[in-house]
């Protein structure tokens, strides 16, 4: 890419600080993509536009080129366009939409081969969404905010790939996507980074998108009278402690919301986040047999000596 | 509240890192009764146990858990079902390089099947940069209808031992534990 032409990007309606940090960008992935910027005034010329649709004039100009012009949009909501970039300006996510448009520029042709496009029905949404969906029906290379990593998803496979700890993409699993940031890959390709780094299955990522998307509350689909129970331990990633706590009780009894809270200690927050992230995963069952009293199934002191083996283990 | 001892059971082929969980944990080193491998299991490695290894750990008031590590061979499986009786629960230790680890789980759930449903049942995964996926053993489980964590561990981290043992614990403080007047 560094050898094409250089990419003409026109700006519209961005604010002086995002002017500074799309410049310093720039700067940085210089020898990744090469990109000229123009102000609003000479767009005339430019292969693509960016714009702040925040503003009111930047919306207006949007209005004006989204019919006949390459636009990227750039706003803090969610905006339904192909090429959206999320505030604050981040630097992985502008790499991905330039280097995605350079190659559209250069070669138009792959725009039209529908073998290889991402599906428009996935911008815009949350991951977990996309993966209970099934959406994302090939494999593809989505953009972290770590330069050197990206999340590869082969759905055939039922496999992801990325380096970093799922925990430490919180924040990114509980944004919603821009197609921008998505690549389609082929098998070959997703098969020779699985060379580099370990495939996981699927069902990891998708409780841990899941668990980053809970806010705390139960969901309102969950009758937290009702009793219910776990039909497998969730493919966690580390150890979480009070994760473990939640998880033990519900494999091994049938409780409501409350007895969780109850009989772990955890706090409503964190057993929500829990009990939303199995639900979300299919690994939730709604008990509908009689159960037994969950205050007096410790035979011989259980709680005790567990509180004393961990005691001694210091856990 | 009695104090009589109770036992823990770590099982695994050989090789997956009983001895080296055990001594993690255990009061002293394990008493371990390895010998110079001479038959098929000298090629993985030079020595292994031939009867079983043997810690401890002791609680606050004194009271002890013995911690046994089953032979790995299969020629010594008499011996597993002994040691299962009135135990705490079973950490299955698998070595996710070997020949078939699908087919350990499968085999070490099936005979311990009673234990880990009564009590508690964990498995650790060694090796695991190699083999089957971790998904494949939870799909195992599930199509088993069998409860139980499974974690990557690397035995020779105590972090990692520590933190089977915490999901281990997990699952047993809700469990309907054995008569610790038995438990010996």
């Amino acid at each position: 890419m560094g050898k094409s032409a250089p990419l003409q990007l026109a700006t519209h309606g961005l604010s002086g600080k995002d002017l500074a940090v799309l410049r310093s960008l720039l700067a940085l992935y210089s020898d990744r993509v090469r990109c000229e910027l123009y102000s609003q005034s000479d767009s005339s010329r430019a292969d693509l536009h960016l714009i702040d649709v925040d503003d009111p004039l930047g919306r207006a100009r949007w209005e004006a080129l989204r019919e006949q012009s390459k636009c990227i949009v750039l706003s803090r909501d969610a905006v339904e366009t192909p090429l959206l970039l999320h505030k604050p300006l981040r630097g992985p996510a502008l790499l991905a939409v330039l280097s995605q448009s350079a190659l559209d520029c250069a070669q138009p042709s792959l725009e039209t081969t529908q073998s290889m496009r991402v599906p428009l029905a996935s911008h815009g949404r949350l991951l977990i969404d996309l993966l209970e969906a099934k959406v994302i029906d090939r494999p593809v290379c989505i953009v972290t905010p770590d330069p050197d990593d990206s999340l590869w998803i082969e759905p055939e496979l039922g496999q992801y790939l990325v380096s970093a700890f799922l925990a430490h993409l919180r924040d990114f699993l509980r944004t919603p996507l821009s197609s921008g940031l998505m690549q389609p890959v082929s098998r070959e390709q997703f098969r020779q980074q699985a060379q580099r780094v370990r495939p996981q299955t699927l069902m990891r990522l998708r409780w841990s998108s899941a668990l980053a998307c809970s806010d705390g509350r139960l969901f309102a689909g969950i009758d937290r009278a009702m009793p219910f129970r776990l039909t497998a331990w969730p493919d966690m990633e580390g150890h979480t402690p009070s994760f473990f706590r939640v998880a033990g009780l519900l494999l091994k009894r049938a409780v409501n919301f409350d007895e969780i809270v109850d009989l772990t200690g955890v706090d409503e927050a964190t057993a929500a986040n829990f009990v939303n992230a199995c639900h979300r995963c299919g690994l939730i069952a709604q008990e509908i047999m009689p159960r037994r009293s969950v205050t007096s199934g410790f035979a011989f002191g259980g709680r005790d000596l567990v509180a004393r083996l961990r005691q001694r283990l210091g856990l | 509240m009695s104090n009589a001892p109770l036992k823990l059971l770590f099982a695994g082929p050989t090789g997956a890192g009983k001895t080296t969980a055990i001594a993690a944990i255990s009061d002293f080193p394990p008493v371990s009764t390895d010998v110079a491998a001479t038959d098929e299991v000298s090629a993985m490695k030079e020595a292994t146990t031939v009867a079983m290894d043997y810690g401890e750990i002791t609680l606050a008031q004194g009271q002890k858990v013995f911690l046994y590590g089953t032979p790995g061979q299969a020629r010594f499986d008499f011996m597993w079902k002994i040691l299962a009786t009135n135990s705490l629960g079973l950490i299955i230790l698998l070595d996710n390089s070997s020949q078939d680890p699908l087919a350990d789980l499968e085999t070490y759930v099936d005979h311990f099947r009673e234990l880990i449903d009564r009590a508690a049942g964990v498995v650790g995964v060694t090796r695991a940069e190699r083999g089957p996926l971790l998904g494949a053993y939870f799909a195992l489980l599930q199509r088993k209808g069998c409860l139980m964590p499974v974690l990557e561990v690397d035995a020779r981290k105590k972090q990692d031992v520590l933190c089977l043992l915490d999901a281990f614990l997990s699952v047993l403080e809700h469990a309907e534990l054995p008569d610790e007047r038995q438990a010996s």
